[in-house]
């Protein structure tokens, strides 16, 4: 016999729930604007936001971990890392790839900023692997949206619309997401190469059905990635040629690619651009690179002006979050802003949380 | 505005554009895949080129008519039916493919191009449209980007969601935005997500660009045949709960098993009661130690024979049962009413039992054939439209089936979309702060509601109505408003 279903669960009824919620409905009478706060990793980068943090990292722990179903449910103040470490000791993994910067950082400031790491190109995007999130509308008020289940198209599918809302929508309390099992096996090929010809030899690496799972290039060499069966792994990674990096090797420049390749010190600014893959090599002044996604995504510290930056991408459709000194974006076009404006509204119609935590657009 | 009267404003409005306006031409366009509900439109109109589409929505904007976007009309929620007082807006003459692009994988549509030739035209580049709903000679890409059609494939390769990179819409006061783009990440909220699955409420998709993949080199079908169709269910859970995600896994039950038996000669155990179809892919030493760990938990969990495809032509004689179960099953009875619940994957079994209690009660019988491996059921309710009570009926079975997923901690639509059909049904699955949400989301789109007017969500006055019949954990939902 299996289990009776779990009964839905009123969080409303929760002591810490009903706090922030009468938190969130006292600043909305008010007029004051709040500021969801999981671990704080990136306050200093995103800064300067007006608003009164709402503290979320005490709203933590695993709620259900199903295994077999390869689905969890957290609390969006669980630290990634103890969710990374516990999905781990069950043999199973977020098929994301996220960033893991710091003990402190949480899933719900994870899936708030929307970040994916080299799997997300072959695998899956964080949006992707979100099946539901219960969170505090702008009212101060609850709601469910999504679930635990694979399909789901009851409703407008505002869980995915909470990835990337940098706390603008709501503030998050459980976050449930679609996991993977570990994989068998994880090789990394290397073939030392310049820059324009890692462009050229990616799309090759691509274009075979497989164990793919990362392909970027990094300090001159074009890396791939590829994880699954034993034999399946095996028998791409002979196709793809190079050489084979130790594991540790491996691992080490992968976690590099996921929290960000090039050091945030230093000269000029350190921009993260997302362009098609077939874009080609792009010339910027005193530029240092590095390329993941198969060259969707590339990593670049310059000295030229965002304006620059934004001229050179316009033609690629490409589009550029620069991560220092200060954030800033490449502009949107004006009516899409104006529409991203009416949903927040929607969601948050008296602007509790219209904090301004989403990057401006630059220069 | 009458009939005639509109069909001439728009024909001067928008040059150049086939605007049908006799009550006779109109007939085809009156339902959709659900032929139980049938509404003329007050004219349809047939653009052939966006600037049209965007023509006739700042026309309709400016006068307030409604509009109701249709694609191929194969939804089975009512989606597409037409408003009685409205435009239905046609976007079957939109059917260009615009670009395959091999390096980047995707491919770039115009919302009228059928699923199926998608995959066509991707295929000498190596290249397929991985999700593959049933219906995929007919389905437009544009009514998948508004259902978040699903398919065999989706359990490995993900639903329409995880496919797409870009929807171009023209927004209810005609302008152009485009959600996404030709990036992996778009910058900003994820306004492509939301809109996936808005089944025509939020704007009109116009353009669209899919993401493409690798053919893989060899696939298979094993076919494992159960003696109830409570090990069947378990079996999917196993395989899942192994850590093996096959390229498809689907379930068939007795009365399915032999309706596609009588229809097609698929060469399935008729005496099984019930028969699962798994679906593995890539190169052949990998399909064997993949077949060899599914045959494992398969034998485990009870499967009283396995067939294994030995070649292309067996394995889509195997697949051609399932492909035509639901006309199959079409033929048992006048009438067939298609369920769309999903439940987590474990209570497949328990499910499954629960619903042939529920229909030996109600005494109509039901078949399932479905996407398991999603935990997507879709129980067919045979019922006759002509006897007295037959839709009520069916109805009623129906909606006792979608309240036992939302119990399981479902959803009552994996696939096929709220429509008009489940309204009620979405009564029980959300209260009134969601529902609350999508109405303001509704309204940042389209503040008229202009746009495909009165579906997908329930006004809060409905569930308040049906609150008697929806008691949740001995609650009445929403308390707070008043009972009429
Ligand atoms: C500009 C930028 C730079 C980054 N740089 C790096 C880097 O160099 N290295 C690296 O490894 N990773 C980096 N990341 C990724 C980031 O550190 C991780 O995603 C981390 O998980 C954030 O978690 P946190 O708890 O610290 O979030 P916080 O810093 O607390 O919050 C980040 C954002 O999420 C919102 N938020 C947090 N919790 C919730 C909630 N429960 N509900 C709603 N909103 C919430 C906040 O309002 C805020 O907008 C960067 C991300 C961005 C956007
Ligand atoms: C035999 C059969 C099998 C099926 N199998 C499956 C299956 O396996 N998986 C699955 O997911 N579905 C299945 N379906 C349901 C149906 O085929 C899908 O929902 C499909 O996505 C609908 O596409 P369509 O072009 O026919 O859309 P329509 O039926 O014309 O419209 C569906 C909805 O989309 C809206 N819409 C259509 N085009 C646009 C546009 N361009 N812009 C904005 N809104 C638009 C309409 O307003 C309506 O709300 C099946 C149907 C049948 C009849």
């Amino acid at each position: 016999m299996t289990a009776p279903p779990a009964p839905r669960r009123d969080l409303a009824a929760e002591p810490e729930v009903a706090r922030l919620c009468d938190a969130v409905k006292s600043a909305a009478a008010e007029g004051r604007v709040l500021l969801p706060r999981g671990g704080a990793t990136r306050d200093g980068a995103l800064g300067p936001f007006s608003g009164e943090p709402l503290a979320l990292a005490a709203y933590a722990g695993i709620v259900r971990h199903t295994p077999t179903e390869l689905v969890v449910t957290a609390r969006a103040g669980t630290p990634l890392l103890e969710l990374v470490e516990t999905l781990a000791a069950a043999g199973q993994r977020l098929p994301f790839e996220p960033p893991l910067p710091a003990r402190e950082a949480t899933l719900g400031g994870a899936v708030a900023l929307g970040t994916s790491g080299p799997a997300r190109a072959y695998r899956a995007a964080l949006r992707d692997a979100l099946l539901g999130v219960t969170l505090i509308d702008g009212t101060g008020t609850v709601c469910r949206f999504g679930g635990e289940v694979m399909k789901n198209v009851a409703g407008f599918d505002v869980s995915r619309l909470m990835a990337g809302s940098y706390g603008e929508l709501g503030a998050m309390l459980e976050i449930s997401l679609r996991l993977e099992p570990l994989p068998e096996w994880s090789q990394t090929q290397a073939l030392a190469c310049t820059l324009p010809e890692a462009l050229a030899r990616m799309p090759a690496l691509a274009a075979r059905a497989g164990a793919l799972s990362g392909l970027a290039w990094l300090d001159g060499w074009l890396l791939a990635r590829f994880e699954g069966s034993a034999v399946e792994v095996e028998l791409d990674a002979k196709a793809a040629g190079g050489e084979t990096l130790l594991p540790e090797d491996a691992a080490t420049r992968w976690a590099r690619l996921r929290e960000g390749p090039l050091s945030a010190k230093g000269d000029g600014a350190l921009w993260c651009l997302s362009m098609p893959n077939d874009a080609p090599a792009l010339e910027l002044p005193d530029a240092n690179w590095a390329l993941d996604w198969g060259g969707a995504r590339r990593w670049v510290r310059s000295t030229a002006d965002p304006g620059a930056v934004a001229a050179m991408l316009a033609p690629h459709g490409g589009h550029g979050l620069r991560l220092s000194p200060s954030v800033v974006r490449t502009p949107q076009p004006a009516a899409l802003r104006a529409l991203e404006q009416r949903v927040r509204q929607a969601m948050d119609p008296s602007g509790v949380f219209a904090h301004g935590a989403t990057p401006g657009e630059g220069p | 505005m009458d009939r005639s009267a509109l069909a001439k404003a728009l024909a001067r409005a928008v040059p150049g554009l086939e605007v049908i306006a006799e009550p006779e031409a109109l007939r085809p366009f009156e339902s959709d895949g659900l032929t139980a509900l049938r509404q003329l439109p007050l004219i349809a109109v047939l653009p052939t080129a966006v600037d049209q589409v965007q023509a006739v929505l700042r026309y309709c904007h400016r006068e307030g008519i409604p509009v109701v976007a249709r694609g191929a009309g194969t939804g089975l929620s009512g989606g597409a039916l037409p408003h009685e007082a409205g435009v239905l807006l046609v976007l079957s003459k939109l059917s260009r493919i615009l670009e395959i692009n091999p390096t980047r994988q995707t491919a770039r549509l115009q919302p009228g191009v059928r699923n199926l030739a998608i995959s066509e035209a991707a295929a000498p580049y190596g290249l397929f449209y991985a999700p593959d709903p049933s219906s995929q000679i007919a389905c437009s890409i544009g009514g998948n980007v508004a259902e978040n059609a699903g398919g065999v494939h989706c359990l490995k390769y993900g639903l329409t969601v995880h496919n797409l990179l870009a929807v171009t819409i023209v927004a209810v006061e005609g302008e152009l935005l485009t959600l996404g783009g030709p990036t992996l990440d778009a910058p900003g909220l994820d306004l492509l997500a939301l809109f996936t699955g808005s089944e025509g409420l939020l704007g009109v998709v116009v353009e669209v660009t899919v993401r493409l993949r690798p053919i893989p080199a060899q696939q298979e079908v094993l076919l494992a045949a159960f003696d109830s169709i409570r090990a069947s269910g378990d079996a999917v859970a196993a395989v899942i709960a192994a850590g093996i995600i096959p390229a498809g896994m689907e379930l068939m039950d007795k009365l399915a098993v032999q309706a596609a038996e009588d229809f097609v000669h698929a060469g399935y155990p008729r005496d099984a009661a019930a028969v699962l179809l798994c679906e593995l892919d890539g190169e052949g030493p990998v399909l064997e130690a993949t077949r060899a760990r599914v045959m494992a938990v398969l034998r485990e969990a009870g499967a009283v024979s396995i067939t294994v495809s030995d070649s292309e032509a067996m394995r889509l004689k195997l697949w051609s049962g399932r492909k035509n179960a639901f006309p199959a099953v079409g033929r048992l009875a006048p009438d067939y009413y298609c369920m769309d619940g999903t439940i987590p994957r474990r209570y497949l079994g328990e499910v499954l039992d629960a619903i042939a209690q529920r229909s030996e009660a109600a005494g109509l019988p039901v078949a399932n054939v479905f996407h398991a491996g999603d935990g997507n059921l879709h129980p067919l309710i045979l019922y006759d439209a002509n006897a007295p009570d037959g839709v009520a009926r069916a109805e009623a079975l129906g909606n006792e089936i979608l309240a036992l997923c939302v119990a399981y901690g479902g959803s009552v639509t994996g696939e096929h979309g709220v429509g008009v059909e489940k309204l009620d049904a979405m009564c029980g699955q959300f209260e009134a702060p969601e529902l609350t949400r999508f109405k303001a989301l509704k309204a940042a789109f389209d503040p008229q509601g202009l746009l495909n007017p009165g579906k997908a969500v329930p006004t809060l006055a409905r569930c308040a109505e049906l609150g008697g019949m929806h008691v949740h954990h001995g609650q009445l939902p929403h308390p707070e408003l008043p009972r009429l």
